[in-house]
């Protein structure tokens, strides 16, 4: 199948997809992923390796989008009011999905590096399909705010401590050889994976929010952000800079920066269905079903374990920073999601370590694929429970759910 | 307002600083050396973070045009296994590797390689207790004999993984070696390869290759994983299983030729190790006599006199053996498997599923040496104990020379030698 013909058909595939699910009550991203599994190379193979190969152009773009989108949850008068409690929420949680995933992977009997590395790639949350579940129930309230920013910082706690623990075991020769260069290549692609990104993601959105009071169109707004989160991407990929943190300091800057974010996320919302569509579908063309079988005790371990962590963590750091009832009872439910990052993270991983434990490639994914197909489902609970779901009907008009 | 525009703009200014500073302090890649030839098995380490960085940043698209070359040579060395549809491979003299079928052998197997005309091969020979069939295919076109590995890669080589089967494309698969394992494949101890590879059921029979095109090792089952044995530990496997089978049976093992034949003689196969008491042994052989003729058939490689000794419906051989400058003839009776009181009495007996020994036979030359029923044998001349090796060793009345084996009886490790 060509290029163009499997984008159609990814596009009508999730369409159906997104048909099919509404009869299920099951949010439209299960529906997107599940079609991708379907399709890919694991079932019926219609879209093989080559075709993901080269769509994944539009994944990049789709996740730098969506990213973009998280980052303008640290505009500086909506983080004041909930910053602090989201970041105690978010570091509880992290450390409590780290010590439970790692002890367990311990208990097993695993390396210890291993067992770090399980651990540090379990806290991540999934950020794109947590977020169109939000989208698809226009969901709106404190819950919703938390859980966005919860996300956002999670991405970078999580992509923090996954640069140090890399670092730290390739300086001390944990690794073995691979990582490749000297202590000094080590930590300063920590360095500039960090702070190069956040220099880089500030310029550009300085460049979007100055020129966007130039701008006033629908169309050349969205040339407008398009093109800078393009360019971001781009950037990125060429200087070796972490595009998750460069497109979320982008999105803070635009927020915080710019008189008209609400009009570019207006057009933001209108135009980048398609690119998620093509992007959640190609996620689940990517996931093997054939994993679950090889998944094994750890695997179990693995999904159980990040499953407790990000409950108790949740609820202990709701219960620290002294927030709702409703948030410690319900944000634990919906930061379960693992992807995004999480498949990069371990990919990367298995590229530059080959000698690192090939079971641990197999765990991680196989652990995303369960918690992406029950992320989204517990996420849209967990909005329809506590009220903040405002589902537009096809007269325009809102409805509760 | 004018002070937020000034704390905008100096952002600015150190986020301009930033990139320029980090560009410019980013550390140099190692220089890449000019690029080697593939008959090199080794990738230096510079090359091979190169390729990582290739993969890493541009998915296999870019590399896969180098391994796709690669491929297309060493696809013609993998054959098809009808009906059972995992690769085999050829080596060369004739013989072919395919990893055992899951549910037992078929009564007909037919290879095929390419485009090229179906081959069919009498029903090959299934060794016990080894993942692996060995069968000789006539000497024929159609199969492009496998290029050995001569040496392993070094660490971090990239391997490539291409098998074919019945209703399945070519499966091709690039990975980095990263070692060695070792692993339990029925008695056998195997070293395993270890590789980024994916191994599913579906990559069974596939042969991996290096970047020089040769034949490193083959995927098959080992008890319940899928793993990559190296060539050299398969072929050693499969000789010391053929001779395996005679043990059992005769109280013989073989052993090859020499390299240099005395004159006036053909090639033959060597008596290697007889035990006291058993067929071979009553039949008047003796360890290094050379088996010329079984049954009016004249006998040149291992695997033609274990067949024809294997034969499991006949109660008496007919062989013509040289001894030094004599030639004589002999009858061979196999032990009458399942006959009672028909096979001599080992010297042990191991527990089914452990090493603790369940009887000792009293005279043996294992009681001798002081070894009770209830030790636990560890190590056997020099090696680690398995069943299969412990019955080997110590499993006659007599040993041909001393061994040694290390039992562990409750609160102490004792090392024993057993002698003649």
């Amino acid at each position: 199948m060509n290029q163009l013909s499997s984008i159609a058909l990814i596009l009508l595939l999730s369409l159906m997809a997104g048909h099919l699910v509404k009869f299920l009550r099951i949010p439209e991203v299960t529906g997107y992923i599940i079609a991708g599994i379907v399709v890919g190379p694991s079932v019926l193979g219609w879209i093989n390796q080559e075709n993901l190969a080269s769509l994944s152009i539009f994944s990049e773009v789709a996740l730098a989008l969506i990213l973009f989108s998280i980052g303008s949850i640290f505009e500086f008068r909506r983080f004041r009011e909930v910053g602090k409690l989201i970041v105690i929420i978010t570091i509880t949680e992290c450390t409590c999905v780290l010590a439970l995933v790692t002890g367990a992977a311990l208990y097993l009997g695993q390396r210890w590096e291993i067992a770090l590395l399980l651990g540090t790639v379990a806290m991540e949350t999934g950020a794109a399909s947590t977020l169109m579940v939000l989208r698809e129930y226009n969901a709106e309230g404190g819950l919703t705010q938390v859980i966005t920013g919860a996300i956002a910082i999670n991405n970078l706690v999580c992509l923090t401590c996954f640069l140090l623990v890399t670092s730290g075991l390739q300086v001390a020769g944990r690794l073995g050889m691979g990582g490749g260069g000297s202590v000094y290549a080590t930590i300063y692609s920590v360095i500039w994976q960090l702070i190069g990104s956040a220099a880089l993601g500030y310029l550009v959105g300085l460049l979007l929010a100055a020129w966007s009071t130039r701008v006033t169109e629908h169309g050349e707004t969205l040339i407008l952000l398009i093109g800078c989160v393009l360019l971001c991407a781009g950037l990125a990929l060429f200087l070796n800079l972490s595009i998750l943190v460069v497109s979320l300091v982008l999105g803070a800057t635009t927020a915080n920066l710019s008189a008209h974010t609400g009009r570019l996320a207006m057009v933001q919302s209108r135009t980048d269905p398609p690119f998620y569509a093509v992007f959640f579908v190609i996620a689940g063309a990517h996931l093997q079903l054939g994993l679950l079988k090889s998944l094994g005790l750890l695997g179990l371990a693995y999904i159980v374990a990040r499953a407790i962590g990000k409950l108790i963590g949740t609820y202990f750091g709701s219960r620290l920073a002294k927030s709702t009832p409703q948030v410690r009872r319900q944000l634990g439910p919906a930061v379960l999601a693992h992807a995004g990052l999480a498949i990069g993270l371990v990919l990367s991983l298995a590229r530059r370590y080959p000698q690192l434990n090939a079971e641990l490639t197999v765990v991680v994914l196989g652990g995303i694929l369960v918690f992406e197909i029950l992320g989204p489902i517990s996420v849209r609970k967990v909005i329809l429970r506590a009220g903040e779901s405002h589902a537009r009907v096809a007269g325009g008009m809102e409805v509760l759910e | 307002m004018q002070a937020r525009h000034r704390y905008v703009a100096t952002l600015a200014v150190v986020a301009v600083v930033i990139l320029v500073v980090g560009f410019l302090l980013r550390p140099t890649p190692p220089p890449t050396p000019a690029r080697r030839a593939p008959a090199e098995v080794t990738v230096s380490h510079a090359e091979l973070d190169n390729l990582r960085d290739l993969v890493q940043r541009n998915s296999l698209r870019n590399v896969a045009a180098d391994f796709s070359a690669l491929a297309d040579r060493v696809f013609s060395q993998v054959a098809t296994v009808r009906p059972w549809g995992t690769g085999a491979i050829v080596l060369p003299g004739g013989n072919i590797l395919a990893p055992k079928p899951i549910g037992g052998l078929p009564h007909t197997i037919v290879l095929t390689s390419g485009d090229g005309p179906p081959h069919p091969l009498t029903p090959a020979n299934w060794i016990p207790g080894v993942p692996f069939l060995s069968a000789t295919v006539q000497a024929s076109g159609d199969f492009s004999p496998a290029n050995l590995a001569q040496v392993f890669p070094v660490q971090g080589s990239w391997l490539l993984l291409v098998t074919d089967g019945v209703n399945r494309p070519a499966l091709v698969s690039p990975g980095v070696f990263s070692g060695f394992s070792e692993v339990h494949c029925g008695p056998f101890l195997h070293r395993q390869l270890q590789t980024t590879i994916p191994l599913t059921a579906a990559t069974i029979g596939a042969g991996v290759f290096d970047l020089s095109g040769s034949l490193q090792g083959i995927v098959a089952q080992c008890e319940d994983s899928v793993s990559i044995l190296g060539i050299g530990d398969i072929q050693k496997a499969l000789t010391d299983a053929n001779s395996a089978t005679l043990l059992v049976r005769y109280g013989m093992r073989l052993s090859i030729t020499p390299a240099t034949p005395p004159a006036n003689s053909t090639s033959a196969v060597l008596v290697g190790e007889l035990w006291v008491g058993w067929p071979a042994d009553a039949a008047g052989l003796q360890a290094g006599d050379a088996l010329l003729n079984v049954n009016g058939q004249n006998m040149t490689k291992i695997d033609d006199v274990v067949t024809a000794l294997s034969k499991p419906d006949q109660a008496s051989f007919h062989l013509r053996v040289r001894r030094a400058q004599r030639i004589f003839l002999t009858d061979l009776k196999p032990v009458q498997l399942g006959a009672p009181n028909a096979a001599p009495q080992t010297a042990l007996e191991l527990e089914p599923d452990g090493m603790r020994l369940q009887h000792v036979a009293p005279g043996s030359s294992v009681a001798a040496a002081g070894i009770r029923t209830d030790d636990i044998i560890l190590r056997v001349a020099d090696l680690p104990a398995t069943p299969a090796r412990v019955n080997q060793v110590l499993g006659s009345y007599r040993v041909s020379a001393p061994v040694s084996a290390v039992i562990w009886r409750p609160g102490r490790e004792l090392l024993v030698w057993i002698q003649p």
